[in-house]
């Protein structure tokens, strides 16, 4: 396991070092630059060559790319442009709004989800069954924004319980800090929810129809019991795996979501720095995006040995 | 030309364009002062920038309250030297200041300076500065900070590059004197040191030691409100500075008397428009920086609220490259004038009643106003703009027609002069970009043949770039021997003759096309009152929020 483990951590560094090539050779081939974006709209096309020149924008890719390699091998990510200060802290900054939103949705999505399906698969065909699936539905179909802007009008306009925007950090007020991420997480997390509702739904379908339940209900156990004790644990499986690889959506959700409540979160970073071609940062949240990707990847398939035992790896 | 009636729709916001029945706007709170203006003017004089919030304020300011402003986005900086983003002059207008600023008629008046005195024919200039202001960080204003930002502001600035060009010596006769020794006079020597985009901030000299001409190690000013912090994303905080050394008197336009009411004001960047108009519905802000006017029909009824509907400050162009094969010939250019109808272009960017069509290209300056070339303005002879094409040999080589969507104005009017050219027998090639690739490309003479762009207010011709180097390269020896002479000349008088000129030729020549206009909309909280004018960026100096 630990062999298993270690191997498919050191894959990841060709794949990282794939990714972030193919990053760099792209954004130098995108047309448009930091120094025009600074200068703003109405300076002249001289000014801005001077300004490049000063950042030293000017030198050709095959100048710059073996510096970054060397740079990247010391994990150091270089220095954005506008933000005056190392990629790596930018993103140590933003990183924590970010994945406190991606927790905090991921719990949305579970706690409402899973407990949908148990439900919606108790009451097969039913109205509460069609009632809930509905509900899933329509949270995978409706854009997050949309969805954000939706609750925005309902808790902020209408009942202002809950403020339309910004930040606050856990340490400096924990209360606060909940009031202002409980939109963001509920547009991230009900627009996930429907993916597990549907998913848990449809296999504890398949369980409820095995012979250890059918050996649990001649037991004289309640359908609920047998469905939480004895299918559930069964069923989750392919939830685990299709949230494990959600986590890609959600950080895409993020980076719209984290746009409409002004979170200074990663998914900002990396839209406001594509705005402004801030490449050192496009690329250091590119890389560290592909990191997370990988590395729960590789979490999913660890935590199948611990839900099943029946799965073993390869080469152990 | 413009009326008594229209000082008090006079706003600015950059990059927000009105879209809605002025009639409806207009109605409630212009009726009063309408009837006491009476009529219109002729727009040779220049009117009062009081806003319709100040005018209506009756009860007495309140200290304290801590104001949230939304922002469209991060500013790119905090260096005023460094940029032309309007955004930058919102936020660091209330920590800069300059030597002087502009009163409610935009003329200059000293802020930092005392007064100033010309001699020598105009080829020495002594400026007084105020003593005893500090600067932030406590140490006070003296001539080598003046001379220090002066020199940087000028190696980074193209205004400034042309003050000091003809500059042989900037010194300090005393600690609050500065001296320019001058090869030829410079008329508008006040007007460049104004407030301004790109803006002669003044800066500590310890600071700028430490600073280049790229970087600003520290952003401290005499302004009347402190930089506490800025994290980006979230917000940039400001609080009272209470050492701030207020001029006495009343408040006149962006200079006089700053009361500094409020404590603190916070810039939030909310990118996101729909979430910044809920926000502000919600209670969460006090100003919105730029809200289309799709939004006005629904915040005009809205009591938690406040909308100001402004006058035309900003006016749709559509540049010309001068320097490509088809645009640069001036029968095509001319055939492009007469092709056009502005009022179908100005409907599809901004909406019934949102616009005007005028000649001038300083709306809002009312002292510069002028009809000068208006026979060319908005013609409307298709039939002539084909005759012209084929005149002029056009072989239907495609004219590339850059634009965004990120700028929804600029985008649907391009849109309907593409079908406009069409029409009289241009190919056109529309090349729809992001904002940053599309600056990238308008800087490449060989990229493209037009583009159209939302020119902001300026309330003097020299800070409207026309020079030969700005892109488009409109450069003819006798329009830049006439801009050259608007920036030396100090007679006012004489200053807006040139200026007539300047605009006769810019219709004949048409480097580029004026379609219109355009009026924003300034969304704020009822809450919040006493914004100064707002041409220039608001400054909230002299704002309070009501209990």
């Amino acid at each position: 396991m630990i062999a298993y483990v270690l191997r498919r951590v050191l894959l990841l560094l060709p794949i990282m070092l794939v990714a972030g090539s193919v990053t760099f050779a792209l954004l130098h081939v995108i047309p448009g630059d930091p120094a025009a974006v600074m200068l703003g709209p109405e300076a002249t096309p001289e000014q801005v060559a001077a300004l490049r020149e000063r950042l030293g924008l000017d030198e050709p890719l095959l100048a710059q790319y073996p510096r970054w390699l060397s740079r990247l091998a010391r994990l150091d990510l270089g220095t954005s442009i506008f933000l005056d200060k190392p990629v790596t802290a930018a993103i140590r900054e933003r990183i924590v709004p970010t994945l406190q939103l991606t927790l905090y949705a991921l719990l949305i999505a579970v706690a409402v989800g899973i407990p949908a399906g148990v439900v919606a698969a108790l009451h097969q065909d039913r109205l509460l069954d069609r009632a809930l699936m509905l509900f899933a539905i329509s949270g995978t179909a409706i854009a997050d924004f949309f969805l954000a802007i939706l609750l925005i009008l309902l808790f902020s306009v209408t009942l202002r319980w809950l403020p339309s925007g910004g930040y606050t950090p856990f340490s400096d007020h924990p209360l606060q800090h909940l009031a202002s991420m409980t939109l963001p997480a509920l547009a991230l997390g009900l627009s996930l929810a429907g993916l597990p509702a549907r998913l848990v739904r449809a296999t504890l379908l398949d369980v409820l129809r095995e012979d250890f339940i059918r050996t649990a209900a001649a037991k004289g156990l309640m359908r609920e019991t047998i469905a939480v004790q004895h299918a559930l644990r069964n069923a989750l499986l392919p939830a685990v795996t299709v949230l494990g690889y959600a986590l890609g959506d959600l950080l895409g959700g993020a980076v719209v979501v984290e746009t409409v409540f002004g979170l200074p979160g990663m998914g900002q970073l990396v839209v406001n720095s594509i705005a402004r071609r801030d490449f050192p940062v496009i690329q250091g949240v590119v890389m560290v995006f592909a990191a997370i990707y990988l590395l729960t990847n590789l979490l999913v398939d660890v935590l199948y040995v611990y839900l099943d035992p029946r799965v073993r790896y390869a080469g152990r | 030309m413009l009326g008594c009636g229209d000082w008090l729709t006079r706003r600015l916001d950059r990059r927000a364009v009105v879209r809605h029945t002025a009639r409806l706007a207009l109605a409630a709170p212009l009726a009063a002062v309408l009837a006491a203006c009476g009529g219109g003017g002729t727009g040779g004089g220049s009117s009062p920038v009081a806003s319709p919030v100040a005018s209506r304020d009756t009860r007495a300011p309140r200290r304290g309250g801590s104001v949230r402003v939304a922002l469209t986005g991060e500013p790119p900086n905090l260096d005023l030297h460094q940029t032309t983003d309007s955004i930058v002059l919102l936020v660091t207008g209330h920590i800069y200041e300059t030597l002087f600023t502009w009163d409610d008629r935009y003329e200059p008046i000293p802020l930092l300076a005392e007064s100033h005195e010309v001699s020598d024919d105009g080829r020495r200039i002594q400026v007084r500065l105020r003593q005893g202001v500090p600067f932030h960080n406590g140490e006070e204003m003296r001539a080598p900070d003046v001379i220090a930002s002066i020199e940087r502001w000028g190696r980074i600035v193209g205004l400034g590059q042309g003050l000091l060009r003809v500059t042989e010596q900037l010194s300090a006769p005393d600690p609050y004197t500065v001296e320019f020794r001058l090869s030829e006079p410079f008329g508008t020597f006040t007007t460049a040191l104004s407030r301004a985009l790109q803006g002669c901030a003044i800066y500590p000299k310890s600071v700028l030691d430490r600073s280049s001409d790229t970087h600003l190690a520290e952003f401290v000013g005499t302004g009347p409100y402190r930089f506490v912090e800025w994290q980006p994303d979230r917000h940039i905080l400001v609080t009272r500075f209470d050492d701030y050394a207020a001029l006495p008197g009343e408040p006149r336009g962006y200079g006089g008397h700053k009361a500094q009411y409020l404590d603190e004001i916070a810039f939030i960047p909310v990118p996101d428009e729909a979430a910044r108009v809920a926000g502000l519905r919600a209670g969460t802000y006090h100003y919105l920086e730029t809200i289309s006017t799709d939004h006005y029909p629904t915040l005009r009824d809205d009591p938690n609220v406040a909308v100001d509907l402004l006058r035309p400050d900003s006016w749709l162009n559509v540049v010309l490259n001068l320097k490509s094969p088809i645009t640069g010939n001036h029968t095509i250019r001319r055939a492009i004038q007469l092709a056009l109808d502005h009022e179908p272009i100005m409907q599809a960017a901004f909406g019934e009643g949102f616009y005007e069509l005028t000649p001038t290209l300083l709306p809002g300056a009312d002292a510069w106003y002028s009809e000068a070339g208006a026979e060319h303005f908005n013609p409307r002879r298709p039939e002539e703009a084909k005759r012209l094409l084929q005149e002029a040999g056009y072989d239907g080589s495609p004219l590339r027609f850059l634009t965004t969507q990120e700028i929804q104005q600029e985008y649907n009017a391009t849109v309907v002069i593409k079908q406009q050219l069409e029409q009289v027998g241009f190919t056109i090639d529309l090349q729809v970009y992001d904002g940053a690739t599309l600056s990238d490309r308008r800087d490449d003479p060989a990229a493209w043949e037009a583009y159209t762009a939302l020119a902001s207010f300026r309330p003097d011709p020299v800070l409207r770039n026309l020079t030969c180097k700005a892109t488009g390269w409109w450069c003819t020896p006798e329009k830049d021997e006439l801009l050259a002479r608007l920036q030396t000349e100090s007679d006012f008088k004489t200053r807006v003759e040139i200026w007539h000129q300047v605009q006769q030729r810019f219709y004949e020549e048409v480097p580029r096309l004026k379609i219109g206009d355009s009026r924003r909309i300034l969304v704020r909280s009822p809450k919040l009152q006493g914004i100064g004018p707002t041409e220039l960026q608001p400054e909230l100096a002299n704002a309070w929020l009501e209990g």
